[in-house]
């Protein structure tokens, strides 16, 4: 405790401080009481006006839009002379580093708590239009409450802003080891915020840092290219697959990968924050797997699929759809042939099985029709049997294509799931292994972007720039306007030391984009080397 | 931000079914189902089997235009059109069998055209947001598609922030050699 906030007591406007909390660049924490509620406790943060008095008034502004039980609430805030004071909610507690330093790492259980919390704080701020934008440890306090799970608190909204618009200038600002690859080029997002949530749910839930480098340039290319190892692999303790896996999605580089906000990662862990203590307790791990549980979805969905596609036709016209079935399934896997002489093999045959297939069904009424005068059945019953049939065809018809096509669909849906997660989670492996996986995935699903992406991505990673800006230059093909193909591109020029095309791929973004200052920076250092 | 949307393909190579479309500072960013090859007539029936995901960025400079709106009063006026066609053609088709002539087949034929344009109409209702953008060949893309869940407050802010996005952008982007940048 300070001598001097306990020889005299200092007075700032009505509060009185008791004593020192905490001492930072910009000023000093102190445990204070209003002079008429001396019942009440706050956190009095004493800023200096060093000139800047506009952005020291921008945390008081953006605090007093927030009220929620998991961020710091305002009190109050004045000038008292050449000071700011900010009168803030007092916590009485610690903050999450020296909670997690007593605590060692934390069961999963109480990391799932402790994103339900923060989520819950965030999905308030984002809605009042507020970004944090330096989540971490130390900006988070902790309230332990009896019988109840910790509190967990958000504060320090020194750095934050007010998202508007598109961001024309770099943002600077943040710490390092909890910043999104975005923020590092300077453009800090909502979903950033979400990034250094998942940066500290890590950390909690591993002890480490997910991504570490010795130089900000080694961490920045860490966090840039490289996938952190599932926390299993670190901590036993850690196993919780439905928790690993929500970490990756906050973990994810791209912004369209990553959980898209605060409301939809408090969806997934599945429902409001500040549950009762049996929330916490109740371990949340299934007894199978994830990917065991999406492998039963899969195999479920292509059950309904084929049962659909059987019930498609009725018994009206299985043999002739049996045989347009077919023959569209051959097709499929023709043009998704890879090699030239499977494609038109395929291809033709399917288009002779689907046209013998229509061609059966055109005679078949007329097959049934003698069938039955054949083995001399009335013709009332011919007719009749006729006009049932087609009915039930067309009831079927009707009905089954869509039930097929859904389960078709769902299937594959998972199976891009599982493809995609494991494109993560098999970052353990050794690098030729990881990329092989990846080339195999993406040889699968030639067009899937996110994958493309990645295995780029890894070969960043990796040290193979020359294969990444072929890879880059495929996705361009496919989509020229690419940010992240194009950013890839120029990347993989940068580290192959082809600066003019590197130059050149910016220009040609910069001409579309105009204000990219991602691309900006790329071109200025290649000028400067 | 993150839409969820149901594409509304009004051409072959189009994205069908349901998909993202994410309004990032960088650009509009479509994910769906894109038919990896088409069959005339076929492909929108077939689209879950031929489409695979993939996705397309759109910068905001070269959004040529976009066009939100619901159909309603061109439904109705189909509709009328429709039952009034089919209504004079059903007529028409009746005076032909008073005098001996075999109408069977016409008729079936006709109301099951109106049968399946009614049904197309009702399927379809929501407001349909229509981006239109130019590749750097210079042709011009289109692609349609309706918010899911929608609502007019959900379509309205869509709107306001995609404005605003190709607004900022387009004061800032270089003008396309073909055309795709409106700078004022």
């Amino acid at each position: 405790m300070p001598e001097a906030a306990t020889e005299r007591q200092l007075r700032f406007g009505p509060y009185v401080a008791e004593r020192e909390l905490g001492r930072g660049a910009h000023g000093v924490v102190y445990l204070a009481r209003h002079q008429d509620r001396p019942d009440a406790r706050v956190a009095l943060k004493v800023v200096e006006n060093r000139g800047n008095l506009d952005k020291l008034l921008l945390e008081p502004e953006i605090l007093s839009k927030l009220r929620h039980p998991g961020i710091v609430a305002l009190e109050d805030y004045f000038l008292d002379g050449d000071r700011l004071i900010v009168a803030l909610e007092f916590i009485a507690g610690e903050d999450l580093k020296a909670y997690a330093a007593r605590r060692g790492t934390l069961p999963p259980s109480e990391v799932r708590e402790f994103l339900r919390q923060m989520a819950a704080a965030l999905a308030h701020a984002h809605a009042a239009g507020v970004l944090h934008r330096d989540i971490k440890l130390t900006n988070i306090l902790v309230a332990e409450q009896a019988g109840q799970p910790p509190r967990f608190v958000l504060t320090d909204f020194g750095i934050s802003r007010i998202a508007e618009g598109i961001q024309v200038a770099k943002h600077a600002g943040g710490t390092y080891l909890f910043m999104a690859p975005e923020q590092l080029r300077g453009r800090p997002e909502k979903q950033s915020d979400l990034w250094a949530l998942g940066v500290v749910a890590y950390v909690l839930l591993t002890g480490r840092q997910p991504f570490q480098g010795g130089t900000v340039a080694e961490l920045s290319q860490a966090v840039q290219f490289t996938v952190p190892p599932p926390p299993a692999s670190i901590a036993p303790s850690a196993t919780d697959e439905e928790l690993e896996r929500l970490l990756y999605g906050l973990l994810e580089k791209q912004v369209t990968a990553r959980t898209p906000s605060a409301d939809e990662l408090l969806k997934q862990l599945g429902g409001s924050a500040f549950a009762n203590a049996a929330a916490i307790t109740a371990s949340p791990a299934a007894a199978i797997t994830f990917d065991e549980r999406t492998r039963t979805q899969i195999a479920r969905h292509w059950r309904w699929f084929w049962v659909s596609a059987a019930l498609l036709t009725g018994l009206y016209g299985l043999v002739p759809q049996l045989l347009v079935l077919s023959g569209a399934f051959l097709f499929y896997r023709g043009q998704s042939a890879t090699l030239a002489v499977r494609q038109w093999l395929f291809s033709l045959a399917g288009l002779a099985l689907m046209g013998a297939g229509t061609l059966v069904s055109l005679v078949w009424p007329y097959v049934i029709l003698f069938g039955m005068a054949a083995v001399g059945a009335p013709g009332d019953l011919a007719v009749i049997t006729l006009i049932a049939m087609t009915l039930l065809a067309v009831v079927c018809g009707l009905t089954f294509p869509y039930l097929a096509f859904y389960h078709f669909g769902q299937a594959h849906r998972l199976e891009r799931e599982i493809n995609l997660r494991r494109a993560v989670t098999g970052s353990t492996l050794a690098p030729s292994e990881f990329l092989a996986l990846l080339r195999g995935f993406l040889d699968q699903q030639t067009e899937d972007v996110r994958l493309h992406q990645r295995y780029v991505e890894a070969l960043l990673a990796h040290g193979h720039p020359d294969e990444a800006a072929v890879e880059a230059r495929l996705l361009l093909e496919n989509d020229p306007y690419d940010f992240t193909a194009s950013l890839q591109l120029a990347q993989a020029y940068f580290d192959l030391r082809l600066y003019r095309l590197c130059q050149k791929v910016c220009d040609e973004y910069l001409a579309v984009a105009g204000y990219s200052f991602e691309f900006a920076d790329l071109k200025q250092q290649c000028v400067q080397t | 931000m993150k839409y969820d949307v149901k594409f509304a393909p009004a051409r072959a190579k189009s994205f069908y079914g349901r998909g993202e479309v994410h309004l990032h500072e960088t650009g509009l960013w479509i994910e769906g189902g894109y038919p990896k090859f088409t069959i005339p007539f076929l492909t929108s029936f077939y689209a879950p089997l031929l489409c695979a995901t993939t996705s397309r960025t759109i910068p905001y400079s070269r959004v040529h235009h976009h066009w939100c709106g619901s159909i309603t009063v061109l439904k109705v006026l189909v509709m009328l059109l429709m039952g009034l066609l089919v209504g004079a053609g059903s007529f028409l088709l009746t005076m032909i069998s008073l005098t001996g002539g075999d109408v069977q087949l016409p008729l079936i034929l006709i109301w099951g055209l109106f049968v399946f344009v009614v049904a197309l109409l009702l399927l379809t209702g929501r407001k349909v947001h229509i981006v239109t953008y130019r590749l750097p060949s210079g042709r011009r893309e289109r692609i349609r598609f309706q918010l899911r869940p929608s609502s007019r407050a959900a379509s309205a802010a869509f709107s306001k922030q995609l404005a605003d996005y190709v607004q900022a952008a387009k004061g800032t982007a270089k003008p396309s050699p073909t055309g795709g940048t409106h700078v004022a």
